[in-house]
């Protein structure tokens, strides 16, 4: 499990190296999909350090939670040796609805089927930061919607869906958001 | 060489002179010491100013620059427009691409990284400042910012304070040196009054002056020693003069002080036609007592004889010892003849008179001739010869009598 993740590690920092020496952030999206995702997954880190959750006393780790494409789950693999808030990361998967309470950030990556719904409405009442990429669930429930805008990523947050949650984006983030 | 200089200067310009460079010295390291401090002190206030505004932007971008936004990143930089001097500012994302990029009056060229990014790095010139930032989002590096930054807000200050500086020097320059001077006057001006008293004393040669400089100082005491100097070259003066034109045995002018007078009342008879007349005295058998008796008692009767001419002759005639045993008298404004002749009578009768002198009764006649200026010489040669003839004349007649000269007394 270890060597894989580390593999992994190397891969996306080969593929961040060779996105890197082309140059540009211009065509990332329509090459490859990975480091559309090691990109993705960059993001999903900011937002943690950006973000604020309630106290959670007994929580040692950060876990960061997946659902849809696998690439996704690839990429996120990258961020295992970093921390949020002091905490490391723990990427995990999750496919029902029950496992989102241990999340404290989920991302569901490229679908919209039922059950990615009903994690994300699940969610929606637990101080968990929900993210998406798929434009079905951007207004779904999801307080982060990642999308491309030309040739760059840009997100959209709804901020009276975090404060629900109990989350509290700082005001850089929220600046930064379409 | 330079002391040899400066020893030649006047006291005047000499205490100028050591109280410029005094005050110069007082006041140059005070000028140089402040003007550093406040170089060093206003340098780093605005170099931290431009580090405080480096650290502000790099924390609004910080977030732009995780996110890869560049208009963010941009906007964040464009605050920099409020700090005049701030010119140019990049933002470079970990790898080391430009994210945005700011520069004053269009100046848009990008700045280079000068370090490593992650490095936090300073580049001070005589007038930019470069500064790098590495930028951390949460601990998270996400990029550096590198600004650039004129200093003229730093010179125009030092500039002001320089200017502040000179005029604070100039003015305490300027009021301790008038101080100075003002002062200074008081040790020139007794110098130059002593000088004046002495150069007065030089051109009248007049040692009675006494210089008027009464102060309690070393120029006082100076002063006071001069003056007792004069005092003693005067009395000693004095005496020269005693013994040049007085005889010291009668108390009487003598023969130098007979030549000078004679040509005066010769000058004054004939400028103003007034007659002068002229006695030559040769003491009879005078000789004989110095011999006899000894100088002693030759000194005494001459002494006597002078005293006893004296005492016969108006405030106005003079009556000088010119040789061992002769007598002159000058009798000026003679209208009648008689005046001389009855005078010498008087002096006859008074000189061969007996008198006691060291229990001796001691007893001499006097032979004397008279001439008449200007009856008989237009000169004081001929004067003095004309009298001299007649006394001889009256020598070698009769002793005790007198005889007026005549032209065919002419040997």
């Amino acid at each position: 499990m270890k060597t894989l993740a580390k593999l992994l590690q190397v891969l996306v920092t080969v593929a961040v190296s060779l996105v890197l020496c082309t140059g540009a952030s211009s065509d990332l999206w329509s090459r490859d999909a990975l480091p559309e995702y090691v990109i993705k997954a960059g993001y999903l880190y900011h937002f943690g350090q950006l973000t604020e959750w309630p106290q959670q006393t007994e929580a040692t780790e950060f876990t960061l939670c997946y659902y849809g494409s696998e690439l996704a789950g690839k990429a996120l693999a990258g961020l295992v040796h970093k921390k949020i808030n002091g905490q490391p990361i723990n990427v995990r998967y999750i496919d029902d609805a029950a496992s989102a309470k241990a999340c404290r950030m989920l991302f569901i990556a490229e679908t919209d089927d039922l059950r990615s719904k009903s994690i994300l409405r699940e969610s929606a009442r637990l101080p968990v930061l929900t993210v998406t990429d798929s434009p079905a669930l951007a207004d779904q429930g999801a307080v982060i919607f990642l999308r491309p805008e030309g040739q760059k990523l840009v997100f959209e947050i709804d901020n009276e869906l975090a404060k629900q949650a109990q989350l509290t984006i700082s005001s850089r983030l929220l600046r930064l958001g379409k | 060489m330079a002391v040899g200089w400066f020893s030649d200067l006047k006291i005047q310009k000499k205490l100028v002179l050591i109280n410029i460079v005094t005050i110069l010295f007082a006041i140059m390291p005070v000028v140089v010491a402040m003007f550093s401090y406040e170089y060093f002190a206003v340098r780093q206030a605005v170099l931290q100013e431009f580090r405080v505004q480096a650290d502000i932007v790099s924390d609004n971008a910080a977030a732009a620059m995780a996110f890869n936004d560049a208009d963010t990143a941009y906007e964040a930089l464009s605050t920099l427009r409020a700090a005049s001097d701030m010119q140019r500012a990049t933002i470079f994302l970990p790898e080391g691409s430009v994210l945005a990029s700011y520069g004053r009056d269009n100046m848009a060229a990008n700045l280079l990284p000068f370090s490593a990014l992650e490095k936090r790095a300073e580049l001070l010139t005589w007038d930019r400042f470069q500064l790098q930032v590495p930028v951390f989002l949460k601990d998270n590096f996400v990029g550096a910012l590198v600004i650039e930054a004129h200093l003229s807000t730093f010179y125009q200050r030092i500039q002001w304070y320089a200017l502040a500086i000179v005029l604070a020097a100039a003015a305490s320059f300027s009021l301790s040196l008038w101080a100075a001077i003002v002062l200074k006057r008081s040790i020139t001006l007794p110098l130059e009054r002593l000088m004046a008293s002495v150069n007065q004393v030089t051109i009248k040669q007049d040692y009675s002056l006494r210089p008027d400089v009464n102060s309690r100082d070393e120029i006082g005491d100076l002063s006071r020693a001069f003056g007792n100097m004069m005092e003693n070259l005067q009395e000693r003066d004095d005496r020269l003069q005693d013994l040049a034109f007085y005889d010291e045995v009668t108390g009487l002018p003598n023969r130098n002080f007979f030549k000078e007078r004679i040509q005066q009342v010769v000058g004054s008879a004939l400028r103003y036609k007034r007659r002068s007349a002229l006695m030559f005295i040769d003491l009879d058998d005078f000789k004989q007592v110095n011999d006899s008796l000894g100088h002693h008692v030759g000194d005494d009767l001459l002494h006597v004889v002078g005293l006893r001419l004296r005492t016969l002759l108006r405030n106005s005639d003079l009556v000088f010892r010119i040789g061992g045993d002769e007598f002159a008298v000058i009798v000026e404004h003679v209208e009648d003849d008689h005046v001389p002749t009855m005078l010498a009578d008087k002096i006859i009768q008074a000189v061969s008179k007996p008198c006691q002198l060291r229990g001796q009764t001691v007893k001499v006649g006097a032979s004397i001739g008279i001439s008449f200026c200007p009856d008989h010489a237009r000169d004081s040669s001929g004067f003095l010869k004309a009298a001299d003839t007649a006394m001889y004349a009256a020598k070698s007649n009769v002793k005790n009598t007198y005889r007026v000269y005549s032209d065919n007394m002419e040997e």
